[in-house]
């Protein structure tokens, strides 16, 4: 295993997996010294009913939820996390619950902010320094849950903001918090969780504390992914599922990001697609131009938790990274009936993608070579790289 | 003068690189399939045009269409249509013009054009019965509308021009013909990167003749007399223009207050028809020939000058909270002069205020003040400062600024002046137009608001409703003739008007689709079909128009457009009027099944092959 000379490894999140999780919180937040949490979230999952799954877990605890902040939509906006603080002091909170997906985790975050430095200004956080006291914050995943709410970053108002701190201190994963979605929102929302993972174990820093807990994530995705989404009724499986997509938001917060994620953003930014999809569809585009014209080519440990310990221990080493690509070109090609996997089914004009491209160029070529950006996104477009077969 | 009988059916084919033109005759086929105007123009493209093509570039092509009406002395038949693809949106954008250059253009023999290529130097083209001629326009480049078109007076005809605005490719620029403009989507800066100035036809060549004279008479008779009775357009447009929809919109609680954060305002009658009418002393100002007489002009500030039209009095006035109806029609005239549209401008105005107030961008402007809004609007028109991120429009400046919650647009395409949130059918609108959040597309707010035929916080008939009114649109749009005879051509029909309201409104709530196919629309295809001499009953040219309708969302899908673009801006679906108490969401995903199911549309929007046979629209290979 290869230990760089220097890195840098920072996890502050306890991880509570299981049946009944959530009715650990009222015992952890005391733990906390914190007795009144007010919960972020927004109304689909109200509508799901597990908000009120959360406050029956309470049960008779002797903690009692401030108040519940439903007002989170799609885009995490300043004035939402104003609107959340203002509800935070006029209850007398002490601490936050944040109950749902991406937007709702930025704006518990944009709130923690606000409530910790009394302020009502999100904008003097342009740069946050590593040590920064915040209140307790919960972070429960639903199924709209990506990964990013366990991260050390959020986005507000198109915004972001980088801390350590940032990341919350417990997150409860419990299945009644998991209900049902479409199939293609948990297909795209698993693999760009695993996208995240792979490129971060991918990277030329990669320090072995991260490459665990990538490995993991990497591992329950794969495994569960196909389950989950056939049996919706499975909670074993949408359980680990979602173990293995909180983990790749610690997995994230500690790795540069990479190649595929940069580029989703641009042709999410350019197309209107949604960024998790890109990286969907970009990931193996990415890993395949690695593999067949790269030095270090697509590392070769990556087959264990994508093929699993037999393929790992029948395949030579110098043909690993290989086999790995073609494990995760198999897993896709068994998702096709859910999702696109090329731009072309999307029907984005070429043009569109061209946009993407000059905003990335020149970071990409320093890294990956010369008109690497513009063949990555010729081959996502074609997906004549997707086939692999059907699933056996 | 020599006289055409019927339509010409030629168009003239330009290409600006080459500097050569030819003519292109419309086979009678494409004549009866979409009509002319806007349906035929989508059709030219359609047939030349690539998807994928850049807005900017020299690819893009611009077709124009009169319409068989024009130079009849049809009622309100002085509009011509042009289309092209928008550097706004990146999709499909079609307009309608007022003004006299249509006129011109068909009374020099030509029923259309088709502009492509890039010229090398500022031109601009002169058009007579025997073709173009491309002259010099580099001493004209610069100018802003109403001097170019001045200047261009010397020459017999009349002109299409840009100005700076145009030239400097602001995203949102527009063309003026007189005072009307082919206004939203930057056709403008299409002219502006292809260094077109204008276009000046000769016109009276030619005096158009209809081939069922007797026909045509006695149907442009009955269509004059029902625009003559109905109150609408004899009374509130005629009296007060289009701004009669003011008190109206304010009454409904839809007019956009604040950047579309409130319905209604106090201060609203300030900038009511009624009262400027009085205030300005207003004559009529129209497009010819109208008979409607919605434009009107006024002293205004010591000069005469064109009175805003609603657009631009709710997009420039309420909607950034100014209510000096004197200061809008400053902000109007800047627009006029620069050649941009101020819908658009107005939009993202707004959000650019709300962005200040929030702290995601730095400038001197405020609700509530007209402080730095000229300007603005001149920095916008010369791409500065600020200006060259506000001249690409809302939804570029909030995904690079952030505040993409309150950018009110869909497609790209600023919303116009009618909250949804008071008009579910008017939402379900917004979100399907083909060119993005425009009103015209369907004017179900009409319905819902002023007429009180349909509930307005009901999603129940929106589907049948919305594809019925964009049909009839743009069927109007191939005739073409203004679509405010809408009112008086189907509310004065004998059914419309005697039937009992209680029935017609149980009907249209509850029976739409069946409600719909009593509504008697004659007198357009009456009036088309006694100038061409060619058969046209309602059916046939209600699915003109569905046709032309279908037509540009197979475009537009071939653009990336589907269902994830079907959708409105996150404040109107999260965020409630202050004077709606019960907080009404709009229903949108229920409404957009169903408008996906009567559209014969598949799940994502996509338009299934069975429609694209039954209209007869041949499946572009993307």
């Amino acid at each position: 295993m290869k230990v760089p000379d220097y890195f840098k490894f920072f996890n502050k999140t306890r991880i509570v997996s299981g049946s009944k999780a959530l009715e650990n919180i009222p015992y952890e937040l005391q733990s906390m010294d914190a007795v009144k949490p007010l919960v972020i979230t927004d109304r689909a999952t109200v509508n799901d009913g597990v908000i009120k799954t959360l406050i029956s877990a309470y049960g008779d605890s002797g903690c009692v939820i401030g108040g519940v902040f439903d007002g989170v939509t799609t885009y995490a906006s300043t004035k939402t996390a104003i609107d959340a603080a203002e509800l935070y002091r006029a209850r007398g909170c002490d601490s936050i619950i944040a109950a749902g997906g991406e937007a709702v985790a930025s704006v518990a975050r944009g709130l923690n902010l606000l409530v910790s430095y009394k302020t009502d200004d999100l904008l003097q956080f342009d740069t946050l320094p590593d040590t920064i006291n915040l209140r307790p914050f919960i972070v429960i995943p639903t199924s709209d849950s990506t990964g990013l709410e366990t991260s050390s970053m959020c986005e507000i108002d198109g915004r972001k903001y980088k801390s350590g701190e940032l990341m919350p201190d417990i997150v409860i994963i419990d299945p009644r918090m998991l209900k049902k979605r479409e199939k293609s929102q948990t297909v795209i929302t698993a693999l760009s969780a695993m996208a995240r993972s792979i490129e971060a174990c991918s990277e030329s820093d990669a320090n072995p504390l991260n490459d665990s807990f990538a490995f993991a994530a990497i591992q329950l995705i794969s495994e569960n992914i196909s389950p989950a989404v056939k049996n919706i009724r499975s909670s074993k499986n949408r359980l680990a599922l979602a173990n293995g997509i909180a983990m790749s938001g610690i997995v994230f917060s500690n790795a540069p990001e990479g190649g595929c994620s940069e580029l989703a953003v641009e042709v999410a930014k350019a197309t209107g697609h949604s960024r998790l999809l890109c990286s969907t569809i970009l990931l193996p585009c990415m890993l395949d131009y690695k593999l067949n014209n790269m030095k270090e080519g697509v590392r070769g440990e990556l087959l264990l938790p994508l093929g699993g310990i037999d393929s790992y221990c029948a395949t030579p080493e110098s043909e690993r990274g290989e086999m790995a690509v073609q494990s995760l070109k198999k897993l896709y090609a068994g998702m096709r009936r859910y999702i696109p996997l090329d731009f072309k089914s999307l029907i984005i004009p070429e043009y569109i993608l061209d946009n993407a491209v000059s905003a990335v160029e020149a970071g990409f070529a320093k890294r990956y070579g010369k008109d690497a950006c513009g063949r990555i996104l010729e081959s996502a477009y074609a997906g004549d790289l997707s086939t692999g077969g059907s699933e056996k | 003068m020599q006289e055409i009988t019927g339509t010409s059916n030629r168009i003239l084919d330009v290409d600006l690189t080459a500097k050569s033109f030819s003519v292109y005759e419309v086979s009678g086929e494409d004549l009866r399939l979409y009509l002319g105007g806007k349906g035929l123009a989508l059709k030219l493209l359609y047939d030349r045009m690539k998807p994928g093509v850049d807005p900017l570039g020299e690819d893009n092509m611009v077709a124009f269409h009169t319409g068989v009406l024009m130079g009849t002395g049809a009622p309100c038949s002085g509009r011509f249509a042009a289309v092209t693809k928008s550097p706004l949106t990146g999709i499909m954008t079609s307009c309608s013009c007022g003004g006299p250059f249509g006129m011109s253009l068909k009374t020099s023999g030509w029923d259309g054009l088709l502009i492509r290529g890039t010229a090398k130097s500022p031109v601009y083209l002169y058009i007579d019965s025997k073709g173009v001629e491309f002259r010099d326009a580099k001493k004209l480049w610069g100018m802003d509308t109403r001097k170019v078109q001045q200047a261009l007076a010397k020459d017999p005809g009349e002109a299409i021009v840009i100005g700076p605005a145009g030239e400097n490719l602001v995203r949102y620029a527009n063309v003026a013909s007189g005072h009307r403009f082919l206004g939203r989507g930057g056709m403008g800066a299409v002219f502006g990167s292809k260094k077109l100035k204008g276009i000046v036809a000769k016109g009276k060549e030619f005096k158009i003749v209809p081939v069922k004279k007797n026909k045509f008479d006695r149907t442009k008779k009955k269509a004059t007399d029902y625009i003559n009775r109905n109150d609408v357009s004899a009374n509130g447009y005629r009296n007060f223009g289009t701004n009669a929809n003011v008190n109206l919109n304010n009454a409904g609680g839809i007019l956009p207050v604040r950047n579309f954060t409130g319905g209604t305002h106090g201060e609203a009658h300030k900038i009511s028809g009624e009262e400027m009418a009085e205030k300005f002393k207003t004559t009529y100002s129209t497009c010819k020939p109208c008979t409607i007489l919605c434009g009107h002009k006024g002293n205004i500030g010591g000069e005469v000058r064109q009175i805003p039209e609603y657009e631009t009095i709710g997009l420039m006035g309420s909607n950034l909270e100014i209510f000096d109806p004197v200061k809008i029609s400053d902000f109007n005239e800047i627009c006029t002069l620069m050649g941009m549209d101020t819908i658009t401008a107005g939009g993202t105005i707004a959000w650019a205020m709300e962005a200040t107030e929030r702290g995601l961008i730095k400038s001197g402007l405020k609700f509530g003040s007209d402080k730095g809004v000229i300007e603005i609007l001149k920095e916008i028109a010369y791409m500065k400062g600020l200006g060259k991120d506000l001249a690409r429009g809302s939804r570029y400046c909030s995904k690079k600024y952030g505040g993409e919650d309150f950018a009110i647009q869909v497609k790209g395409l600023e919303m116009a002046a009618y909250d949804p949130r008071g008009s579910f059918g008017q939402g379900l609108s917004y979100a399907v137009a083909n060119r993005g959040a425009c009103h015209l597309a369907s004017t179900s707010f009409a319905l819902e608001v002023y007429q009180d035929l349909i509930e307005a916080y009901s999603y129940r008939s929106k589907a049948s409703l919305v594809k019925f009114q964009e049909d009839i649109m743009s069927a109007i749009n191939g005739l073409q003739t203004c679509v405010f005879t809408a009112f008086p051509y189907q509310l004065e029909t004998p059914l419309m008007k005697y039937s009992p309201r209680p029935v017609l409104k149980f009907m249209m709530n509850l029976m739409a689709g069946v409600a719909m196919r009593f509504v008697d629309i004659s007198i357009w295809p009456e009036l088309w079909s006694s100038v061409t001499g060619r058969r046209l009953g309602m059916t046939s040219f209600l699915r003109a128009g569905e046709r032309a309708q279908v037509l540009e969302r197979h475009m537009n899908c071939a653009e990336g457009i589907s269902r994830k673009d079907d959708t409105l801006p996150a404040r109107l679906l999260n965020e409630f009027r202050k004077c709606d108490s019960k907080q009404r969401p709009i229903p949108l995903e229920k409404m957009l099944n169903r408008y996906y199911l009567v559209r014969g549309f598949d799940k994502n929007g996509i338009p299934r092959e069975r429609t694209l046979r039954k209209l007869k629209i041949k499946k572009m290979a993307v």
